[in-house]
């Protein structure tokens, strides 16, 4: 069977905190290159290392990981907001 | 990763050559120190190809790191490459072993056996194979940040 692709909000996550791909690394355990394949969505984590990054950035999985390309936050709030 | 391409096909190639040239020298040739020198500068071309392709890039360190200092991607990667060039190894050597009794048989060099550039050929082989095939298939891009 093959793998679905997960798209994530890593990047973004991560440079609104204003920490650089190694902090992020360590904190959750992995190899810095392996951040780079997680923001470039090359890799699709294991549930252990996607509740790591939830847990790191304090949203839900569902927030930060999905089966379907995520839109920008700007995009996502202009469309919600009333016309 | 093209570049990492180019030097997998260098360096292979560099070592069949080293290797096509000392099977002349043992088979005692007339102009044997032509072959000599061949295979000596195939050989440092395996070296200097050996570099970058393996060591600098890091993969090398990437197949021969104990499986507790990788993370979960760079253990899926290892297993990929350690898996697929277990199954090609066993059929090169098997290929090689033919040649060899093809060569013995139809009387081409019928002393010729197993020689020790062969061996150390396939030693070194049978150890950057893996890594090799993590360049090929996957290329290993740098921290673009």
């Amino acid at each position: 069977m093959k793998a679905r692709k997960l798209y994530n909000r890593i990047k973004n996550l991560r440079v609104e905190k204003g920490i650089s791909r190694k902090d992020l690394a360590d904190h959750i355990g992995v190899n810095p290159q392996t951040v780079g394949y997680l923001e470039r969505q090359d890799y699709n984590p294991s549930l252990d290392l996607a509740f790591r990054v939830s847990e790191f950035f304090g949203f839900p999985i569902e927030f930060i990981f999905a089966t379907h390309e995520i839109k920008p936050m700007s995009q996502e709030l202009h469309k919600q907001s009333p016309e | 990763m093209k570049n990492l391409k180019t030097l997998s096909v260098l360096n292979y190639g560099a070592l069949l050559i080293t290797n096509t040239a000392f099977y002349f020298v043992y088979k005692g040739r007339a102009a044997s120190h032509i072959y000599d020198a061949i295979g000596i500068a195939s050989f440092v071309v395996v070296a200097l190809t050996f570099i970058p392709l393996h060591l600098k890039s890091g993969i090398w360190k990437l197949t021969h790191s104990k499986s507790k200092d990788l993370d979960e991607r760079e253990l899926t990667l290892t297993h990929w490459a350690l898996s697929e060039s277990y199954g090609w190894f066993a059929v090169i050597c098997l290929l090689i072993m033919f040649a060899l009794s093809l060569i013995v048989r139809m009387n081409i060099c019928p002393q010729y056996t197993i020689s020790m550039p062969l061996v150390a050929s396939l030693i070194y082989f049978s150890h950057t194979l893996p890594g090799t095939m993590i360049a090929w298939k996957k290329g290993i891009p740098g921290d673009t940040e």
